[in-house]
């Protein structure tokens, strides 16, 4: 997996392309440690170029939920494609974390 | 000098408390070291040397051949051997040695003189583990052979923990197995409802996350589950025991509806897993009175439903959150008719996901082709989609694969209730 943060005006932006799967625990905790710590309110997690996710990833998304919300900061997911888009639909992941187009 | 000093390499051991350390330490300097050299005066040296940096435990040999025999009756730990000795010299005793796969591991010191490189490397060729210099330094001698017998000892406990381990996830498979319907079990409820199941249950690693279940509810019911944990080995292995534990306290259908329970369910299971494990599952019960299928989908793969006659089928609605992601879920009862004939398939992701999940090995079109007799074969329908599976699944699962067929016969077998 690859990510890349950028820090806009009100919101943080995380981009993931390639697997998440439990091996990309690591780079997620970091990558998420560094969202968290840029000050901002607002979350954003864009899969548009991710290409799968397994169990462990969504496992992943789900805690990044909940650390976001113990430091008040809005979470939501942004435009999963393909298969990404059919398990998070399936787990209705979009129940817990909203998912914006 | 009592202390051995150890190069750098493996100094700052992880988690070695100074017990392990002392125990670490006699247990080295009580290694048997078999000294092979021609002269009595070297072999006299270095018994001096040995025995001074506290290694005891020394048998000597003067050649070749009563080197071999030594180690054959004696069993070494470590092996000191001079190269130029008469009759049989040390490059060979090297060789025979490593041809025996049995002293593969047994660590040889070499004494030579030899300088160049050339010579060097014909020496670690001809199969010895390390080399000390002639004449023979004492300091250097103790401190090769500290680190060969430190390392042959923790090699050792290793080797132990890990048959050990391995003892230990057999007898835990054993009881997650047991977890499970037994032959007996499925022989019992097939005479009660006329019902025929086949599973396949295979886990990646020694312990899995799956489990499914099959049980009497009364003489018209029959509940099912398959259930399947994130991720998967030892941790999601506890979590199916859990389970277990958890739904073994009982109240299925104590209040009539089945998805009072699961919500219930779906609670208790919040408060014990981790942020970011959760359970996906499907649920329900076949009732042989009203021919229908009653069941309650927690993301668990589509239900594929076969009709009477095995040839057409569907795929059955699974919504609903997985068990155990949030605090409170709610769920939906699904009913499906199940007349006499029908079967039911469940199953886990193993079946149908793979690692870069965009050419899947197994896909729903293929699982319904394989169940409706789409498979040239005369095997059941059950055993022709796990052949074909396999056939087709390119290597090693990396994911727990369970498989549950529930068949009930046509109306023309007697005994159904």
């Amino acid at each position: 997996m690859s990510s890349a943060v950028n820090v806009h005006n009100d919101h943080v932006e995380i981009k993931l392309s390639g697997e998440l799967t439990f091996s990309s625990y690591k780079e997620f905790q970091e990558v998420m440690k560094s969202a968290t710590e840029s000050g901002k309110k607002a979350c954003v997690i864009d899969l548009a170029e991710l290409q799968s996710i397994d169990s462990a990833g969504i496992g992943m998304l789900l805690f990044a939920n909940d650390e976001t919300k113990q430091t008040e900061i809005d979470l939501s997911l942004r435009g999963p494609q393909g298969p990404v888009k059919t398990v998070l639909e399936h787990t209705k992941i979009d129940e817990v974390i909203p998912i914006v187009a | 000098m009592n202390h051995i000093n150890v190069p750098e390499a493996l100094a700052g051991e992880p988690n070695v408390s100074d017990d392990e350390s002392t125990r670490l330490d006699r247990a080295i300097k009580a290694s048997k070291i078999l000294v092979v050299d021609d002269q009595m005066v070297v072999r006299k040296l270095i018994e001096f040397y040995l025995t001074a940096g506290g290694y005891n435990n020394l048998i000597f040999a003067e050649d070749g051949d009563d080197a071999l025999d030594a180690i054959e009756t004696e069993s070494p730990d470590l092996v000191v051997l001079d190269l130029q000795m008469p009759r049989m010299g040390g490059f060979e005793v090297c060789e025979k040695l490593r041809m025996n796969p049995a002293y593969r591991l047994l660590p040889i010191l070499v004494q030579t003189a030899a300088d160049s490189a050339e010579d060097r490397a014909r020496i670690f060729e001809a199969g010895a583990t390390d080399m000390v210099g002639k004449p023979i330094n004492d300091a250097e001698l103790r401190a090769r052979v500290g680190i060969h017998l430190q390392n042959r000892h923790m090699l050792n406990q290793l080797s132990v923990y890990r048959e050990s381990m391995e003892r230990e996830l057999d007898i835990a498979r054993e009881m997650q197995h047991g977890i499970m319907p037994r032959q007996k079990h499925l022989d019992k409820l097939k005479q009660m409802y006329g019902i025929d199941i086949r599973a396949h249950f295979q886990t990646c690693d020694a312990l899995g996350g799956d489990m499914w279940n099959a049980w009497p509810i009364d003489t018209r019911r029959m509940g099912f589950t398959i259930v399947d944990f994130t991720g998967h080995g030892v941790v999601a292995s506890l979590n199916t025991f859990r389970f277990q534990s958890l739904v073994m306290s009982g109240g299925y259908l104590e209040d009539g509806d089945q998805t009072v329970y699961i919500e219930r369910i779906n609670r208790r299971l919040h408060s014990m897993l981790s942020v970011g494990q959760f359970a996906t599952a499907i649920g329900g019960y076949i009732d042989f009175h009203d021919n229908v299928i009653r069941y309650v989908g927690a993301a668990g793969p589509k239900p594929f439903l076969v009709d009477p006659g095995g040839r057409t089928g569907k795929f059955l609605a699974s919504d609903g959150r997985p068990l155990g992601m949030t605090r409170e879920a709610s769920y939906d009862q699904h009913e499906v008719a199940f007349p006499p004939g029908s079967s039911l398939f469940l199953y886990s992701d193993a079946l149908t996901e793979t690692p870069d999940m965009v050419n899947p090995v197994y896909d729903d079109d293929r699982i319904a082709m394989a169940l409706t007799g789409g498979l040239s074969t005369d095997a059941h329908p059950f055993d022709a989609l796990l052949t074909d599976f396999i056939d087709r699944a390119p290597g090693p699962l990396d994911d727990d694969l369970t498989m549950v067929m529930l068949s009930r016969p046509d109306g023309t077998v007697e005994g159904n209730p």
